[in-house]
């Protein structure tokens, strides 16, 4: 067929039925390692394996299809009972996963990257052959001794060329998002194949920009007819009024997405890094039905990536440690997402080595992250938060997972990035917790509308602390500069009316107020004139010469059509 | 002139196939159906009554195997051609001796595929 047909048209609808396929694959293959003997679950393996090859051979890939074909032809032996499910096996047909993900990749962008399937090809003969010798020599396989079969497969031949890199393979299966770009939006009726479509996610941005619009356009009729004092109009206005917020609430429900889509990534992930390190781990998540903002998905993946690398390298001790002191030899890593007060909860926790927030105290003294007398008043939290400084490392040596130089000070910063906040919780011997907290959508936000002179500006809420009245007899000058006394505290102060240089306003005497925002775990007080309330805003991005402007993370427009700038309290303090 | 029930698994098998056998016969045929597995094609087959099957070998719930031998106790004149792919002669060959009419092997050609319905519904 392929001979005639143009396929590429057909090339979409192959990748995304591939990528389920894969997806399976790799949940069916997971779960058989957890319980061996499954043969419902070696013939789902199977099939899926047999349907890619014939899907491969209509579009003639034939990368894809010779090692699924390889793949099929073990996987037949397995299901039969012809071979058992070796740990080997299983590890060279996660392999192929991996492969198979990277070469769908290859179709997707059109380019080719030189993704080999020999060197699997191989692999897996060799595999088949090393076992159909067990299984020709007579001896049942479940009853040959495990030595045998080991050095069976460790005489396998050396692989031609060797599978890419660890970390790079890494890369490819963890920040390619199922569908770039795309999001999924299903119907709630059963049969949802037929009630899906896909959309591009910039069609939801502009949407979303459109109704942005629509409701200041909205307000500002509503105005006018209060102003005019037209009541006809005051009155379609409600309904107006009305429909503009539900379609704000469907359009932004659109760009919504279970973190099942990312999650899903991370058993595989856990797994293989465990093996690596000689670690029993349970891999345990829930609250995968947790939708969040589409874009928000892609910018969480990355740190709880590090967070679950670390878990694993550095939360989960190794099975004799655990022994000796007296815990279980598997640990156990949880992945929780939860929705809770207006946000997203996404907790990584182990019941690992946990850390000592003394223990912590005293090392940042001694690498000179901060003064010994500062860490005197910490609290618990403040000290557990030291782990996220520059410079700071627990790891006693480097290892190749997770001390790489990206360390929890670049986790910290991510999520900050997109306005989450991050907490640490964790007792000695018994195991951490790292706590993401999301904002439920990245293009709206709980903002605190401020006065600074003649100036509007909006300050995240989720950066705010606490706001406090500013007694002058309470603001000292340290060092030049002018800090404030609140409770026992010392509090660096930034006056915004200076740092903006913004002009005056007529009448107002002197700043009223502080904002102390909480950056790590630094406390600074923004100093304004007045509050004007908290609000929800729709935050539209700097962009085009607007774009390297510093200390604001972007605008929003409000009601009566103002222009108001939010500060990034980050680059302010 | 047929109506064409579809059955594979796969969605972008049954895609391809209808393409193949509405486009390429200058919509002479029709596909009337499509079945993701054996149970639902004998149930699609009951229900449509199509001219014609293409049968996909390896699905979940029941094999294309499974469905042949029953749809051809339903129907004993029903027309079946399997869809295999290469390594599955045996199969092929028990499917034949049930009763299927024809096979063509993944992937398929087109004018391969139409000229086995033209065969088979001429017969």
């Amino acid at each position: 067929m392929s001979d005639e047909m143009d396929v590429s048209q057909f090339k979409e609808i192959f990748v995304s039925e591939a990528r389920e396929h894969l997806s399976a694959l790799n949940a069916n293959l997971l779960e058989l390692e957890k319980n061996p003997g499954g043969a419902g679950l070696l013939n789902e393996v199977f099939r899926a394996a047999h349907t890619l090859k014939g899907m491969a051979a209509t579009m003639g890939f034939d990368k894809v299809t010779e090692l699924t074909h390889t793949m099929e032809n073990v996987l037949d032996k397995l299901r039969s009972g012809k071979y058992e499910a070796k740990t080997e096996t299983l590890d060279i047909l996660f392999d192929c996963f991996d492969t198979l993900e990277a070469l769908l990749e290859e179709i997707v962008t059109g380019q080719d990257k030189g993704v080999g399937v020999q060197s699997l090809v191989e692999r897996l003969k060799a595999a088949d052959l090393a076992q159909s010798h067990l299984a020709v020599s007579a001896t049942p396989p479940a009853a040959a001794p495990p030595a045998t079969s080991d050095d069976a497969a460790d005489t396998a031949p050396e692989a031609p060329q060797p599978p890419p890199e660890d970390g790079q393979k890494k890369n490819e299966s963890e920040t390619v998002p199922e569908t770039p770009g795309m999001v999924e939006i299903k119907g709630s009726v059963q049969e949802h194949k037929a009630q899906t479509v896909r959309i591009k996610v910039e069609h939801l941005d502009k949407l979303m920009n459109l109704v942005g619009e629509l409701v200041i356009a909205k307000v500002q009729i509503a105005q006018i007819a209060e102003k005019e004092r037209i009541s006809e109009l005051s009155m379609l206005m409600n309904g107006i009024s009305q429909f503009t917020a539900e379609l704000q609430e469907e359009v932004l429900k659109t760009r919504m997405v279970p973190v099942k889509y990312i999650f899903d990534r991370y058993p595989r992930m856990v797994r293989d890094l465990s093996h690596r390190l000689g670690k029993e781990i349970e891999f345990v998540m829930s609250g995968t039905e947790i939708e969040i903002d589409r874009m928000l998905l892609d910018q969480i993946n990355e740190p709880l990536v590090h967070l679950l690398r670390n878990a694993v390298d550095h939360g989960i001790e190794p099975p004799d440690v655990r022994m000796e002191l007296g815990k279980p030899a598997g640990g156990t890593i949880t992945l929780n997402a939860r929705r809770e007060k207006g946000s997203v909860w996404v907790e990584v926790s182990d019941d690992g080595r946990g850390m000592d927030a003394a223990e912590i105290r005293q090392k940042a003294v001694e690498k000179g992250v901060i003064e010994a007398a500062a860490a005197v008043t910490m609290t618990e939290l403040e000290s557990f938060m030291l782990i996220c400084r520059p410079g700071f490392s627990l790891a006693k040596e480097i290892t190749d997972v997770s001390g790489r130089g990206v360390g929890m000070d670049v986790v910290k910063n991510m999520v900050e990035a997109f306005n989450g906040k991050l907490d640490i919780k964790s007792r000695k011997g018994k195991g951490s917790a790292f706590i993401v907290q999301l904002p439920l959508s990245l293009a709206i936000i709980q903002a605190l509308l401020v006065e600074v002179g003649a100036e509007t500006y909006a300050i995240p809420l989720t950066n705010v602390g606490e706001i406090a009245k500013i007694d002058r007899d309470y603001v000292k000058t340290i060092d030049n500069k002018q800090v404030l006394l609140l409770r026992d505290e010392v509090i660096p102060l930034v006056f915004l009316d200076a740092f903006f240089a913004t002009p005056k306003k007529a009448g107002v005497m002197e700043s009223q107020y502080t904002v102390i925002v909480e950056i790590s775990d630094r406390r600074v007080g923004l100093v304004v004139d007045n509050m004007l309330g908290k609000q929800e805003i729709v935050i539209k991005t700097l962009s085009g010469i607007l774009r390297s402007v510093k200390n604001f993370s972007g605008a929003t427009i409000l009601g009566d059509g103002r222009v108001v700038l939010i500060i990034d309290a980050v680059s302010v303090c | 002139m047929a109506n064409v029930l579809v059955v594979d698994d796969s969605k972008f098998m049954r895609l391809i196939l209808k393409n193949g056998i509405e486009n390429d016969s200058g919509k002479k045929h029709k596909v009337v159906g499509e079945a993701e597995d054996g149970a639902s094609a004998v149930a699609k087959y009951k229900e449509l009554k199509p001219d014609i099957i293409t049968m996909d070998i390896i699905m979940p719930v029941e094999s294309g195997l499974q469905a042949v031998q029953k749809i051809m106790e339903l129907d004993p004149s029903a027309k079946i051609i399997m869809v295999s792919a290469m390594g599955q002669e045996k199969i092929v060959e028990e499917a034949m001796k049930l009763g299927a009419k024809g096979f063509v092997t993944k992937p398929v050609k087109n004018e391969e595929l139409l000229a086995s319905i033209e065969k088979i519904i001429n017969q």
